[in-house]
């Protein structure tokens, strides 16, 4: 291998550790294991019930600041994650996940969303294999 | 001034007018033309009418734009969106922020657009161009009659304003003076497309004029309307202090919908003009963009969804409903029945071929948008159904589009080194196997140093192979005839010269890639804190210490901001003071009760320290929410690659684009 070839992976091997060694060391800065991180993922996964297409980590109104410090009470007193988010499922309806289960209506998009990805796939395969055949 | 105001009412219709006629005038003159003789000289004076459709527009948003600045309360639109607080900007950028302003701001980028196709000069064009101007005329017609009957700025209002509402809080941000234009300017410019498109169907055309002319103003509205989600995402970003750049909403979801057909289109032309394959797909393409922004038109106005971007339930809903049907069904039904070119004979010698790469990539954008379509659809579909609306969060989104997207930026850097027709298994495997090593390597160091989750690796490994290869092509490109003697900047730039719509391709999936990478890494490894501290408290996030020195605030006395308030946080790294971050909220006269938040950002090219204050009470004890975001900046930064990659793509074959358009 020439050297200049050799120069140029060094150097973008460099740059690119660089970088990804940066998303890495600043990502490992936060302990996960901590009851404000743990806080902050259950949050994730809980939508504002008042908002329409508001996460519950994002609304600043009174009641989403009641449900926050609640999950920090939760979790101090020693409730899991799972446990804490059926709670404010039963208490505010499945609407306030932010996930969508595949279950009851539900099902529509997700049958769609298989749909979208499947009919292409098929396409792909046919219009590939007409065209090795010589048919338009 | 009451009397000024209703001479600008009278004059405002009256311009409307002028274009609404001229309009008609254009559309039967098209219709009428069944003489081949006579089509120079009817379309001549087609091109006398949209410049006259232009000039009807430009004195109409002029004098809007003079009422908005000189506090004109006589018109409504002026009471409801502007107020005499606001600074001279902010004030005519109330000219898009209400419903019949933007309405009029969509009329007159379609009329821009039309103006500048109709002064085409390619011979051939224009006879064939008649059916699109003609058609073009009757979409601006279609647009202006909502803005005379049911939704016009230049309404009247009945009683004496000496002060308006004023602008909404959320929209005074500088970005918000180019953002909303340069969307509506993108949606709008879609029309161009669909006339080009829909005009091919009627006429049962296929010239060399139109397919250009349909490439370059699909490339025009994708770089408006990329550069104008952007700007969305950026302003996003600064102002809404959530620390996301995109939330799936539904009206972001309408804003990039149009943008996969286009891109779609744009790797589909490719196969068209070289195979004469997919000559009606790539029609019904062109007219899709359209239909798809006439859709998110009719989500933002009809008050069918619920979002922060649209505008309040209204009589032009059902209208848009209806233009929306009409531009679907129009080209299905025509194409279903004019189409009529036989395509030419191809010749596909084997899979591994840059046209197996693009058929799969179209596929695969095909893919993402019905998934996009269904998760925007669906609240409505489920109010319609059982009564209850089920939003579809981000969540759905990232869990479907994200691998989505990542198997795309695969199969993209997989396309990248394929020649036409076939290419020979050994040149692949010796043009892959650099930048697949290198990028594979980066990507386990990345999971050594601590990346965790298999598929944001995965996306890593995509993201990074994507740069790798497209940089290594436009390399190989550039130090190909070394033997020739030329100087280096003639040699970095030939195959931009040579092949722009090759390389300036490349330059974009360079742009996305490295998108990808930013928005991966600010997602998946950003580390959130939320913090409730005393004045003068010091609290850590890592390497990073923050020390909370008190409350601030100011009255700036401007553009309806009753007072701007936060705390003053001190940044340090390693006990080095950073910056001196002063995040709050701007509470507003006309909005008490819905402060804006002022973020504070301490940006670099490794990460971005985004800090924001959900609030304090009287003792100044503050809760204050920390996020460290690993790579942001490459975001924005790839967004300007992909920027200049498109203006790359655009350059193509002639460089007065205005000439040729």
């Amino acid at each position: 291998m020439k050297i200049k070839t050799l120069n140029r992976i060094l150097l973008v091997t460099i740059l690119m550790c660089i970088s990804l060694g940066a998303v890495t060391s600043v990502a490992a800065q936060t302990p996960e294991s901590s009851i404000e991180s743990q806080a902050l993922a259950i949050e994730d996964q809980l939508r504002c019930p008042v908002c329409v297409n508001e996460g519950l980590t994002t609304c600043a109104l009174a009641l989403c600041n009641d449900i926050k410090n609640s999950i920090r009470t939760q979790l101090a007193d020693g409730r899991s994650p799972d446990n804490i988010l059926l709670f404010f499922e039963e208490s505010y309806g499945t609407q306030i996940r932010s996930g969508l289960s595949p279950t009851g209506f539900n099902l529509w998009l997700w049958s769609w969303t298989a749909a979208s990805i499947i009919i292409p796939i098929i396409a792909i395969f046919l219009i590939i294999n007409r065209l090795r055949n010589g048919t338009n | 001034m009451p009397e000024i105001g209703n001479i600008i009412g009278i004059a405002g219709h009256t311009a409307l007018g002028v274009s609404i006629a001229s309009s008609v005038m254009c559309v039967l003159l098209g219709i009428s033309s069944k003489n081949t003789t006579e089509l120079a000289v009817i379309y001549r004076r087609q091109q006398s009418l949209v410049i006259l459709i232009f000039i009807g527009l430009v004195v109409s948003i002029s004098l809007l734009v003079y009422s908005l600045a000189t506090d004109q309360f006589a018109l409504k639109y002026v009471v409801e969106h502007s107020s005499t607080q606001m600074q001279i900007w902010y004030k005519i950028a109330s000219l898009y922020s209400g419903q019949a302003g933007s309405l009029l701001i969509w009329t007159f980028a379609i009329s821009l657009s039309t103006l500048l196709l109709s002064r085409t000069r390619t011979a051939a064009f224009q006879y064939r161009g008649l059916n699109a101007i003609t058609l073009l005329a009757l979409i601006i017609l279609a647009f202006l009659f909502p803005l005379i009957f049911l939704s016009s700025p230049f309404q009247l209002t009945n009683r004496v304003f000496t002060e308006g509402i004023g602008l909404n809080p959320l929209l005074v941000d500088p970005t918000m003076l180019i953002h909303p234009p340069m969307l509506l300017l993108g949606l709008a410019s879609t029309a161009i497309p669909f006339a080009i498109s829909l005009g091919m169907i009627i006429s049962r055309t296929a010239s060399t004029e139109w397919s250009q002319s349909l490439r370059r103003w699909a490339l025009i509205s994708l770089l408006i309307l990329s550069a104008g989600n952007f700007l969305g995402a950026w302003w996003a970003y600064t102002v809404l202090g959530w620390g996301g750049y995109w939330g799936w909403d539904p009206v972001e979801n309408c804003a990039i919908l149009p943008l996969i057909p286009l891109a779609v289109l744009l790797h589909s032309k490719p196969l068209q003009e070289r195979l004469g394959l997919f000559y009606t797909w790539n029609l019904m393409l062109g007219c899709l963009p359209f239909v798809l922004a006439i859709f998110g038109t009719f989500n933002v106005r009809s008050g069918l969804i619920t979002s922060v971007h649209s505008f309040a339930e209204s009589d032009i809903g059902p209208y848009f409903l209806g233009l929306l049907a009409l531009t679907l069904l129009a080209p299905a039904v025509l194409l279903s029945v004019r189409t009529g070119v036989k395509p030419m004979k191809h010749n596909y010698d084997s899979v591994l071929s840059i046209e197996t790469g693009l058929i799969i990539n179209n596929f695969l954008l095909l893919s993402i948008g019905l998934v996009i379509l269904g998760g925007t659809l669906f609240p409505v579909a489920s109010e319609l159904s059982n009564g209850a609306r089920i939003v579809v969060g981000p969540l759905f989104f990232a869990d479907t589009v994200g691998p989505l997207l990542a198997i795309l930026l695969f199969f993209m850097a997989f396309t990248a080194p394929l020649a036409w027709t076939k290419t020979l298994k050994k040149n692949y495997v010796k043009r892959i196997k650099f930048p697949l090593s290198l990028a594979a390597l980066i990507s386990i160091f990345a999971a050594f140093l601590g990346a965790s989750g298999f598929i944001n690796v995965l996306a890593i490994f995509a993201s990074v192979f994507g740069v790798l290869i497209h940089s290594f092509e436009i390399y190989r490109a550039v130090t190909k005839n070394t033997a020739i003697k030329s100087s280096l900047y003639d040699r970095a730039f030939r195959p931009f010269k040579q092949n722009p719509r090759r390389y300036g391709g490349y330059i974009t999936h360079i742009g996305l890639a490295v998108m990808a990478i930013g928005i991966i890494a600010s997602t998946a490894y950003e580390s959130r804190n939320r913090f409730t501290v005393e004045p003068g408290e010091s609290f850590s996030v890592g390497n990073y210490s923050f020390e909370y020195q008190g409350l601030w605030g100011q009255k700036p006395e401007t553009n309806g901001i009753e007072i701007e308030a936060g705390t003053e946080i001190t940044l340090l790294e390693n006990n080095q003071i950073v910056n001196i971050l002063r995040p709050g909220r701007r509470f507003f006269y006309s909005a008490p009760n819905q402060p804006v938040a002022i973020v504070d950002i301490d940006s670099n090219l490794i990460r971005d320290v985004y800090v924001f204050t959900q609030g304090w009470n009287e003792k100044q004890v503050a809760e204050i929410q920390i996020l460290i975001k690993p790579l942001v900046q490459w975001l924005w930064i790839g967004a300007g690659i992909y920027i200049a990659g498109v203006l790359v793509s655009l350059s193509a074959r002639d460089r007065s684009i205005l000439k040729n358009l």
